[in-house]
C-alpha cells in the first residue's frame, strides 16, 4: 500500500506545490480594457518595472491572489495612473500581489503569454490525470482483490485446497502480473493435492515454458513427473535450472540425483551401458544417492568390462580391466583398493573364460590377488570338517536366520568371497585335469589338498552353499581308494542333498548307497537269526558257543548282547558224526544263501573261503567216519576169522 | 508490490516443503538377477558359468585324468 501511495502521493503533492509555486502564466499589467477589465493604480512617484508581480486583492471579505505582469516598454502596457512603469527587476516590488490566472486561461494582456498558460494548465491537468489513474490502479483498485487472495492463501495453508482452488482460479486473470505467476503456481499445487495431476502438470508445464529458471515451478514439475515415473520428463524440467543451484540446493539436488539414478538404471536395463555408466557418474557427483548405487555400477570400466565378460568378449573385458588397473593406481584410498580388487577379479574371470593351458593357473593367481585386496586378514585355505555331527534342523534354521539378519553389505561381501574361493578350487581342478596324465596320479595329493583347502574356505563362508558340497562329495567318492573314503564322499553328497541339490549323478550315488545300506541291514538280520540257532544248538560244545558269543558282543550297536537268552541247552552225550555233518550242511546252506543275497559292500571273500573250507572238511569228516566204520568192521572181521577158525579146528 | 500482496502469507517454497523428500529404492529399481548381472562381484559364478552341471563335468574330467575313468556307481 505504502509503495503504491508514495509515488502517487508525491506526484500529487508535487502537482499541488507546482500549482502553488508555479509562476503562472505571465499576467499582463492591468490596463484599462475597453469594457470591464482591471486597472491597477500605483501611488504617485512609484513605478513598476517590467516583470511579474503577485498581489492579493481583497474584496467583500474574500481574497484573490493575482499576478500582475508589467510588460517591457516596447509593446508593453503601462500601469494606469500616475506612476510610470519601472524597469523589470528580479525582485518583486513591495506591496505587489500576484494576479489570479484567468479561469479560461486568458490573460489580460499579450497573446504569447496566454498560450503558455494554456500549455501549462494542460500539462498540469495531464499530470493530475495520470497521477490519479496511477493512484486508482495501484492503490484503490487492488484493494478489491487483496482480501480474497489472502483468504485463498490462508485456505491453502490450512490444506483446504478444495476451497482455495476455485477462489484462486477466479482471481487469476485479475491479479497483477508479478502475483499472477505465484497464484498460478498455487493453483497447480492445489490441483496436485486434489489429485488432478494431469491438470496440475499442464499448468506447471505452461509456467515452465514461460520461465524455465523458476526453481519452484521446475521442482514441482520434476517431482510430479518423477512420481509418474517419467524420469526423462522430470530431468528436462530440472536441467534448465542454474547448475550451481542444482548442486547447492538440498532437496533440488536430491530430486535431480534421484531422477538421474532412475535414468541410469533404466539405461542399464536397456543395455545402454555407456549411457548408464555416464549417468551413474553424475549420480555419484551429485552425492546424495552415491551410496545407493552398487559399487561396481559406479565405474565405467567395471560396467563395460562386466558386460564384455557376459558377452564372452574376453579381449574387450581384459582391456577394460587392465585400464582400470592402471587408473586405480592413480586414485587415492579407499577407492583405490576397491577398484584394484575389481580389476584383479575381472582379469581372473577373463583368464577363466579363456580356458587355455595356463589360464587355470593364472586364474587362481589373480583370484588370490583379488582376495588379498578384498580380505587381507583372512586365510586362503581351511580344513574340511570330517565327521562333523549334524547340528539338527532347529540349529540349522537358527543359524540361517542369524546369517540372514546381518547387514546386506556384509552378506554381499561374504558371498563374493565365498564365490572367489570356490572358483579358486575349480581352477585348481581344471589345472589338475590339464596336468600330464602320466603324473596326474603322483601329484594328486597336492592338487587334492589345495583344492580341498579352497573349497573348505568357501564352505566356511557359507555352510549352506550346495555347490561346494556337490563338488567335494563327488571328488571324494570318485577318488576313494577304500570303503571309508567312499562313505565320506557319500556323507558330503548327502549334505548337498539336504541343501537342495537334485543333480542326477548325486542322486544316483545316494540311491545306490541307500540300497546297499538296506541290503546290509537285511543280511545282518538274517545272520543274527542263524547265529541264534547255532548258539542254541546243543550239538556244539559249550565253550565254542560261549567264545563265539563273546566275540560277537563287540558289535554292541547292533544288539544288546546282554539280553541274549542263556545257554541252557547242554548235552551230556557227545554229538554223532552224522549230527555234526547235518549241522554243518544246514549252516553252510544258510550262510551261502545269505552271502549270495547280500548286495552290500562288506568284504566277504574271507567268509567265502571259510565256507568252502568247512564244506570240504565236513565232507571229509563224513568220509572219515565211514572209513572208520568200515575199518572197524574189517578189523572185527579179520580178528573173527583168525580166532573163530582156531576154535572150530 | 508482491510483498504487499504476500505479507506473512504462503509462499511456493512453503508448499514444496510439504512434499516428501526424494528417495531411491535401488532394490525396487531392478530385479535382483539383473542387478547381480551388472555387478561384477555378485556375478562371479554366473560369469564363470559354474552350475552343478559344469561343476560335475569338471570333477569328472579331473577324475579321468587321475584314474583313467570315472568309477561306475557301486564299483
Amino acid at each position: 500500500m505504502a509503495r503504491g501511495i508514495r509515488p502517487a502521493a508525491v506526484l500529487t503533492a508535487a502537482l499541488v506545490a507546482g500549482v502553488a509555486f508555479l509562476p503562472g502564466p505571465p499576467a499582463a499589467v492591468a490596463a484599462p480594457p475597453p469594457d470591464g477589465s482591471i486597472s491597477v493604480t500605483v501611488p504617485s512617484g512609484e513605478s513598476l518595472a517590467p516583470g511579474t508581480y503577485h498581489a492579493t486583492v481583497e474584496s467583500s471579505g474574500k481574497s484573490v491572489e493575482v499576478t500582475i505582469v508589467v510588460a517591457p516598454p516596447a509593446g508593453a502596457a503601462t500601469a494606469d495612473g500616475e506612476g510610470a512603469s519601472a524597469p523589470a527587476t528580479d525582485q518583486p516590488p513591495p506591496g505587489a500581489a500576484p494576479a489570479a490566472p484567468a479561469a479560461d486561461g486568458t490573460t489580460s494582456s499579450g497573446s504569447g503569454s496566454g498560450a503558455g498558460e494554456l500549455t501549462l494548465i494542460a500539462f498540469v491537468l495531464l499530470l493530475l490525470a495520470v497521477g490519479s489513474s496511477m493512484l486508482y490502479l495501484r492503490v484503490w483498485a487492488p484493494r478489491r482483490y487483496i482480501r480474497p487472495y489472502h483468504r485463498a492463501l490462508a485456505q491453502m495453508e490450512a490444506k483446504r485446497y478444495d476451497l482455495a482452488l476455485p477462489g484462486l482460479t477466479r482471481l487469476e486473470a485479475t491479479l497483477p502480473e508479478q502475483v499472477r505467476t505465484e497464484a498460478r503456481f498455487f493453483i497447480a499445487f492445489a490441483m496436485y493435492r486434489l489429485n488432478d495431476r494431469q491438470a496440475a502438470e499442464h499448468r506447471l508445464a505452461e509456467l515452465h515454458r514461460e520461465d524455465p529458471r523458476n526453481t519452484d515451478v521446475a521442482y514441482l514439475l520434476g517431482h510430479l513427473r518423477a512420481e509418474r515415473r517419467d524420469f526423462d520428463g522430470a530431468e528436462s524440467a530440472l536441467e534448465r535450472l542454474d547448475p550451481a543451484l542444482l548442486k547447492a540446493d538440498g532437496n533440488l539436488r536430491k530430486l535431480y540425483g534421484m531422477v538421474k539414478a532412475h535414468r541410469a538404471f533404466a539405461a542399464f536395463r536397456e543395455g545402454r551401458i555407456d549411457a548408464a555408466a555416464a549417468l551413474f557418474e553424475e549420480v555419484e557427483q551429485l552425492g546424495d544417492f552415491a551410496g545407493h548405487v552398487p559399487v561396481d555400477l559406479r565405474n565405467r570400466n567395471i560396467l563395460v568390462g562386466t558386460k564384455a565378460l557376459f558377452d564372452r568378449d574376453v579381449p574387450a573385458a581384459r582391456e577394460q580391466f587392465e585400464s582400470l588397473r592402471r587408473a586405480a593406481d592413480r586414485i587415492e584410498e579407499p577407492q583405490r583398493t576397491s577398484l584394484l580388487a575389481s580389476a584383479e577379479l575381472g582379469l581372473a574371470l577373463s583368464a577363466w573364460l579363456e580356458k587355455g593351458k595356463k589360464s587355470a593357473t593364472q586364474t587362481e593367481q589373480l583370484l588370490v590377488m583379488a582376495l588379498r585386496l578384498l580380505d587381507p586378514d583372512s586365510r586362503l585355505a581351511a580344513r574340511w570338517p570330517n565327521d562333523a555331527a549334524d547340528p539338527g534342523l532347529t540349529a540349522r534354521i537358527e543359524e540361517m536366520v542369524m546369517r540372514a539378519n546381518r547387514p546386506a553389505e556384509e552378506i554381499d561381501r561374504e558371498k563374493t568371497l565365498r564365490d572367489i574361493h570356490f572358483l579358486r578350487g575349480m581352477a585348481v581342478l581344471r589345472e589338475w585335469a590339464q596336468a600330464d596324465q602320466r603324473f596326474a596320479g603322483d601329484v594328486a595329493p597336492d592338487f587334492l589338498a589345495k583344492a580341498m583347502g579352497c573349497f573348505a574356505r568357501s564352505r566356511e563362508l557359507d555352510p549352506e552353499f550346495s555347490d561346494v558340497h556337490v563338488v567335494v562329495g563327488l571328488l571324494r567318492y570318485y577318488l576313494a581308494t577304500d570303503e571309508a573314503e567312499r562313505r565320506a564322499g557319500v556323507a558330503v553328497l548327502r549334505e548337498a542333498q539336504k541343501l537342495g541339490t537334485r543333480d542326477p549323478e548325486v542322486l544316483q550315488i545316494l540311491n545306490h548307497d541307500e540300497r546297499v545300506r538296506r541290503a546290509n541291514r537285511d543280511a545282518a538280520e538274517t545272520f543274527l537269526q542263524i547265529l541264534d540257532r547255532y548258539v542254541q544248538d546243543p550239538t556244539v560244545r559249550e565253550h565254542v558257543r560261549e567264545a563265539l558269543l563273546a566275540r560277537m558282543s563287540q558289535h554292541g550297536k547292533v544288539r544288546d548282547w546282554d539280553t541274549r537268552p542263556e545257554l541252557v541247552r547242554k548235552r551230556v552225550v557227545a554229538p554223532t558224526v552224522a549230527e555234526m555233518h547235518a549241522r554243518s550242511e544246514l549252516l553252510l546252506a544258510r550262510v551261502t544263501d545269505l552271502m549270495q543275497n547280500q548286495a552290500g559292500t562288506a568284504d566277504l571273500s574271507g567268509a567265502r573261503g571259510l565256507t568252502l573250507n568247512l564244506e570240504q572238511q565236513s565232507r571229509a569228516m563224513a568220509e572219515h567216519a565211514r572209513a572208520i566204520e568200515e575199518q572197524e568192521a574189517e578189523l572185527l572181521a579179520l580178528l573173527g576169522d583168525k580166532l573163530l577158525s582156531e576154535v572150530e579146528a | 508490490m508482491t510483498a504487499f500482496w504476500r505479507r506473512r502469507h504462503l509462499t511456493p517454497a512453503n508448499c514444496l516443503r510439504t512434499l516428501p523428500d526424494p528417495k531411491l529404492d535401488v532394490a525396487a529399481l531392478t530385479p535382483s538377477d539383473e542387478l547381480r548381472g551388472a555387478e561384477l562381484r555378485k556375478a562371479v559364478l554366473q560369469i564363470a558359468q559354474l552350475n552343478h552341471v559344469s561343476e560335475t563335468a569338471q570333477v569328472r574330467a579331473t577324475v579321468i585324468n587321475v584314474r583313467g575313468a570315472v568309477p561306475s556307481v557301486g564299483e
